[in-house]
């Protein structure tokens, strides 16, 4: 399959790390379908956006039968939406903890599960995880992120066993900081010293994400899953 | 309706066991009767998986129902709906 025949859903795609995906796959050929809760000004004759909030179960439904019918379904996914929230354990209030697991967790695992049903009849699909390098370093004052986020990850490695028999691959990224909104709720110096935590000390790139994810969406990398890549060397 | 779609999904396990290869015992039936979990199913675990996705989707694309087959609803219920096709139509129609 070569990508003009290809479709890519990025979710939570208007801005940062999702957009920029959404304008470099377009850029390759690909037909790229994105969503977030608001409207997007991202215009391309090969670009379809839906509204959709990712924690909600009949939104997520929505947009994946939508897709199927505009589209014929989705050949990869990218679960890029996520949000970010620190603070101590102790003061973190509970719905805090459900929103975060209901926006990077559910969300993750809803379209993982529509989206693996149109990739089960077709019997090839990537979907590619978003983990971050706050889960292996286990840093104070992200409990709550960093645990969502872990959630990911062991979702990915079983559903990557669970559906390898269809030629489905489920692999997890887990960047270092990025210049996005989402870094900006956390304080300059926490930011400094994750990335004296990494073996290759600076801020990663949009660029470094696309690499990986074109990594996992090859056709040669049919042989991959399961698998985790954090970036800067941890 | 609940005829109807015990006639399309009948025709969907035939075509599904026929495209997948299955093996079926000697005595089966293939019938609306025909188990489709348990020790005595005609479906492994994975088979199963791929035969619900397949209902799911011809009910939307053949008969533009959305139901999912996975609800909390249908695996809490004390009899299963995926015993056969008869039951599965059944519990289809009621929750459409």
């Amino acid at each position: 399959m070569n990508p003009k025949q290809k479709t890519i859903l990025i979710t939570g795609n208007r801005k940062g790390i999702g957009r920029y995906l959404s304008e470099y796959y377009l850029e390759k050929g690909y037909n790229v379908v994105g969503c977030s809760r608001s409207s997007s000004d991202l215009s391309h004759k090969n670009y379809i956006h839906f509204l959709c909030d990712v924690k909600k179960e009949k939104e997520v439904k929505t947009t994946i039968r939508s897709i199927k019918k505009l589209n014929g379904g989705v050949n990869i996914l990218i679960n890029n939406a996520g949000k970010a929230s620190l603070n101590h354990s102790i003061l973190t209030p509970s719905e805090t903890v459900k929103d975060l697991f209901e926006t990077n967790y559910l969300g993750s695992f809803l379209f993982s599960r529509e989206c693996s049903k149109q990739m089960i009849k077709s019997k090839w699909g990537r979907i590619i995880n978003f983990s971050t390098i706050a889960v292996p370093l286990d840093l104070e004052g992200e409990m709550a992120y960093s645990c969502s986020k872990s959630a990911i990850e062991k979702m990915s490695r079983i559903m990557s066993k669970e559906l390898s028999s269809y030629n489905i691959t489920i692999n997890t990224i887990g960047p270092t900081p990025v210049y996005t909104d989402l870094i900006k709720v956390v304080p300059k110096d926490k930011v400094e010293e994750i990335i004296n935590m990494q073996s290759i000390k600076r801020f990663g790139t949009f660029e470094d994400i696309s690499n990986v994810t074109d990594f996992f969406i090859s056709n040669e990398s049919s042989f991959i899953t399961g698998q985790k890549i954090y970036l800067g060397g941890l | 309706m609940e005829k109807k779609i015990k006639i399309r999904l009948l025709k969907l396990l035939y075509e599904f066991i026929d495209e997948n290869e299955i093996n079926l015992e000697k005595d089966v039936v293939l019938d609306e009767n025909v188990r489709l979990i348990g020790t005595s199913s005609v479906f492994d675990s994975m088979e199963l998986v791929q035969f619900i996705v397949d209902v799911e989707s011809l009910l939307d694309d053949e008969f533009d129902i959305e139901i999912e087959l996975t609800s909390e609803k249908a695996m809490s219920r004390r009899n299963s709906p995926f015993i056969s096709i008869n039951t599965l139509s059944k519990f289809i129609v009621d929750e459409s």
